[in-house]
């Protein structure tokens, strides 16, 4: 994640709190994907476990309290807003720590875990060869690790009934200088990715799309997100922009609601095997 | 491929688009060099974004995104050719490296 990014999360960092937030498509997905996948990996593990990218802590908090005793948590996290939230709610947990880091340098010792996850992060990152490695070296020879993040299509009924607008408001600079801020992950490039620092055989990677229903209202309070990667579009015209999104998106609407379809990729390591 | 003139670039480049659309009979189902690649849904910001990177490697030359750009013609295939185009060959006329 760039500075620029970084900085603008951290000044959202309350929102994400909110109950429109939680509720929303994404938080619906990182809420399964908690309960379908690392609930009971996180129980079983004995050991260290990262958590990186954890934003405000509420998934490391709630894994930690069904987890065995003597498991250790890290949660990572650049943006220094979530990061005090985080640690303001971890307070008192001798067994919970959240440290400054990032997936390009996550500033741990090599093997630091048994088991390494992350929701809705790893396309954030500005050097994904990088990272990946940094995840490599920080997994114990045996640790196990999954990753969810959105690929190449999420979004795509947005993208394309916004795109007009952006582009008019930005530029085509700006523009495309926003949309290279998040990585846009196939499937074969993110196996191709992961074999490089992961043997292949230990590496599993799926996509998923899922078409989620909601009130404008709603989906305005999370995509405004996307409003720091605007950087260098000045207040008044951001207002306007919001505006025509705004209309753009509503004109999406049917029967059901406003539909967003998300495209999640998961990768699985598994060096235990 | 220096040489390459705009209406050759514009097949090539219609061909791009075509194998790298989502939706490559989104629309009416007809590209042509005036298309709005993005109000048809041919292509998406992303998609936009690699198109430019592949013209730019087809005329071996950078497209000045801060000139003045027509933002109409920016998202047409002929729009775009012809914006390459012009920056090849003011790249040339000011001595420029490719």
């Amino acid at each position: 994640m760039n500075n620029e990014m970084i900085h603008s999360y951290s000044q959202i960092a309350n929102a994400y709190e909110s109950e429109v937030n939680r509720n929303s498509c994404w938080g619906q997905v990182a809420d399964r994907f908690v309960r379908c996948v690392l609930l009971e990996k996180v129980r079983r593990v004995r050991g260290d476990v990262g958590d990186i990218g954890c934003g405000t802590g509420r998934t490391l908090f709630d894994l930690a309290a069904g987890a065995k005793a003597s498991t250790k948590f890290t949660g990572v996290e650049p943006a220094e807003m979530m990061r005090q939230i985080a640690s303001s709610r971890v307070q008192g947990r001798d067994n919970i720590r959240i440290i400054d880091g990032r997936f390009e340098s996550l500033g741990l010792p090599d093997g630091s875990f048994d088991y390494v996850y992350s929701i809705l992060a790893f396309h954030w990152t500005e050097d994904p060869t990088r990272s990946v490695g940094e995840l490599r070296r920080v997994l114990r020879h045996d640790g196990r690790m999954d990753l969810l993040f959105t690929g190449r299509w999420t979004g795509r009924e947005f993208i394309r009934a916004t795109t007009p607008v952006y582009m008019r408001h930005l530029g085509p600079a700006l523009l495309f200088r926003a949309v290279g801020l998040r990585r846009q992950f196939t499937v074969p490039e993110t196996v191709e990715l992961f074999s490089r620092a992961f043997p292949q055989e230990n590496v599993r990677v799926t996509e998923s799309f899922e078409t989620h229903y909601d009130t404008l209202e709603s989906h305005m309070g999370w995509w405004i997100r996307f409003e720091g990667q605007l950087g260098g579009l000045p207040t008044d015209r951001l207002e306007t922009c919001r505006a025509e999104v705004s209309q753009a998106l509503s004109r999406l609407g049917t029967e059901r609601g406003i539909p967003y379809t998300t495209h999640l990729i998961h990768v699985e390591v598994d060096l235990s095997q | 491929m220096d040489t390459i003139v705009c209406q050759d670039l514009i097949e090539v480049v219609t061909r791009w688009v075509l194998q790298n659309s989502p939706d490559p009979l989104g629309g009416d189902g007809l590209v042509t060099p005036e298309t709005d690649l993005l109000a048809s849904g041919l292509l998406d910001s992303v998609g936009l974004m690699n198109l430019v990177a592949y013209i730019e490697s087809v005329v071996r030359c950078r497209i000045d995104l801060e000139l003045d750009v027509d933002l109409a013609e920016f998202s047409t295939i002929r729009g775009l050719c012809g914006h390459a185009v012009q920056s090849r060959d003011g790249m040339r006329q000011g001595g420029g490296h490719e």
